[in-house]
């Protein structure tokens, strides 16, 4: 499994000042074995198998991230890839699996946070349940989540991408409100068509490139991995201006300044639409 | 600190194991069972021990209920250094589970009058921890957290409070609070130990029987050594305790159908007021995102 370190979650967290620490720990220690001393003169037994033949509860920890390290066998494939929804988006609020279908099979889960809370696109509903785009490989992932497990908000923005004129729109209420010259993937390293969403925003110091990179729920159809990351394409602006107007980045999509700046104040989940027009 | 021995007896009384074949021919029809479940203290890591009260598992709406009592021996409240473990209660029937616990004196770490961890249709809403005159630290806790508040006391040591994650079969589980000692060493945190805490190791290693000097600099140097002369490969927590879990499934009606209105206590309009709430946080816009640290090397 991919190990990697994603940010600290820190909502719904306080730290109180920070006392010296190991007195307790040492007094936790000393609970824990006066308690199962305590429990051992109780002798108590197994009790998660006592007294029952129901089958145990699947730990959903078990399956597989939805996150855009995971790659998600079983996903359906998104459906209406041309389509733009109606921007409703979603954000798990606890730890929640993800089914191949209403009712369905557990094929993942996801979490509160990646970059920060994450927000999905709902892109149809059925009764309780409602379909998101995954970030997550294959390309074009998507599962059904219980509404009731989800936060529901909405965007008024659509990102469109379009790779044969190599121009971004940036749409708010269906009104064109910001246009862009753009870099996309090389012949060889394209940048993958289809529906993916903003996933998140972060800096990283290793990539200087760009003060702040937006990376998308989408991955490289060529490249399984890249730079010791899964292969995440990702909005971001590009140094010289040899960036834009040319098909030459590893599947990335490069945007001017200005359309960054923009850009990392559009709201989580908001639907990008990538097109070969 | 006083070596005090656990002398609680361990009494453990079945009030309820009533049988009620037939309530609900909904159950009956079920080709799958489905369990209810509870238990109001549990510790895994260097040392387990299995869920208590044992075995409190509803299986198709059976009730179900036990009580622990008195564990531990009771001290004044300006002994801060005692250990007890009141009544332990834990019951579960059809979609509904709870478990509570008197009186809760854990050193003092955490300590409070009652520790009462709920699930209720499977419903996040109706589901949850109450906290009675609740203290970490000394620091008094609210007393109804809200789900998933983690308190970070230090690298070596974390609470999280009512706890709610959402089980594959659809059930709910809620974890009403669980400490973790030396809980995060695949987080790549790796804390600069202060003088203080460098000058408790020794009585740290005296408790685990291993030898720690103050010369070790970080968290890492102590779980190094912790890792070597306990001989695991210390992968998850150090040691954990939980107190509360409450596993709930969906309530079903005798046509075999979700009940949507389950758990509502009459008609007393509340129903219309989250339901409004449901439309305002419909129309709420989402987020931008928060620009946070990241190390993700993308096809740039």
């Amino acid at each position: 499994m991919t190990r990697h370190s994603l940010p600290v979650r820190t909502d719904r967290r306080h730290a109180p000042s920070r006392p010296g620490y190991l007195p307790w720990v040492v007094g936790g220690i000393a609970l824990v074995l006066a308690v199962v001393l305590g429990f051992t003169f109780l002798g108590s037994g197994p009790a998660s198998t006592a007294g029952s033949d129901a089958p145990p509860v699947v730990d959903v920890s078990t399956l597989p991230l939805a996150d855009t390290y995971g790659v998600i066998d079983g996903a359906p494939v998104d459906p209406s890839a041309d389509a733009p929804t109606d921007g409703v988006v979603v954000h798990p609020e606890r730890r929640t699996p993800v089914h191949a279908a209403p009712d369905g099979v557990p094929i993942a889960r996801v979490e509160p946070t990646q970059f920060g809370d994450v927000w999905f696109p709902v892109i149809a509903e059925q009764g309780d349940w409602v379909q998101i785009l995954l970030p997550s490989r294959p390309l074009g992932s998507t599962g059904w989540v219980r509404a009731a497990d989800m936060e529901r908000a909405t965007t008024p923005y659509r990102v469109e991408v379009h790779l044969g004129s190599m121009t971004m729109q940036l749409l708010r209420d269906e009104s064109v409100v910001g246009e862009w010259t753009i870099g996309i993937g090389a012949p060889d390293t394209p940048t993958p068509a289809g529906r993916t969403f903003i996933l998140g925003a972060f800096t990283d110091a290793a990539q200087d490139f760009s003060p702040v990179i937006l990376p998308l729920g989408t991955h490289s159809p060529t490249l399984d991995t890249f730079g010791g990351g899964p292969g995440t394409v990702a909005i971001h602006t590009w140094p010289t201006a040899d960036g834009f107007g040319t098909a030459a980045s590893n599947g990335c999509i490069r945007v001017p300044q200005d359309a960054l700046e923009e850009l990392v104040e559009v709201p989580l989940g908001t639907l990008v639409m990538i097109d070969q027009n | 600190m006083r070596n005090k021995k656990i002398v609680g007896a361990g009494a453990t009384v079945a009030v309820g194991a009533t049988l009620l074949f037939g309530v609900s021919p909904a159950f009956a029809d079920d080709e799958e069972s489905f369990v209810d479940s509870a238990y109001a203290i549990s510790a895994s890591g260097l040392l387990d021990i299995d869920p208590l009260p044992a075995g409190v598992e509803s299986v198709d709406g059976e009730p179900v209920s036990k009580e622990v009592l008195g564990l531990g021996e009771r001290t004044s409240d300006a002994d801060a250094d005692g250990i007890f473990v009141g009544v332990l209660n834990a019951s579960a029937e059809a979609a509904r589970s709870e478990t509570s616990v008197a009186r809760v004196e854990l050193l003092d770490i955490l300590r409070a009058d009652l520790i009462r961890t709920y699930c209720e249709d499977a419903d996040p809403d109706l589901s949850g921890l109450q906290i009675v005159n609740g203290t970490l630290l000394g620091q008094p806790l609210p007393e109804t957290p809200v789900p998933n508040t983690e308190i970070n006391l230090s690298p070596l040591a974390t609470v999280v409070f009512n706890d709610q994650v959402r089980n594959a079969d659809g059930s709910l589980t809620v974890t009403g609070a669980e400490l973790k000692l030396l809980p995060g060493r695949d987080d790549a945190v790796n804390e600069t130990l202060d003088a203080d805490d460098r000058a408790a190791l020794p009585i740290l290693g005296d408790a685990l029987g291993v030898d720690l000097g103050t010369d070790l600099l970080t968290e890492n140097d102590v779980v190094s050594e912790l890792t070597g002369a306990l001989g695991g490969g210390l992968d998850e927590a150090l040691q954990t305790v939980t107190i509360g879990v409450a596993t709930c499934t969906e309530y079903v009606d005798d046509d075999g159908k979700d009940d949507e209105d389950f758990g509502d206590k009459g008609d007393d309009g509340q129903d219309d007021a989250d339901d409004a709430e449901e439309t305002d946080d419909a129309d709420t816009e989402a987020p931008a995102p928060t620009v946070v640290e990241a190390s993700l090397p993308v096809t740039g």
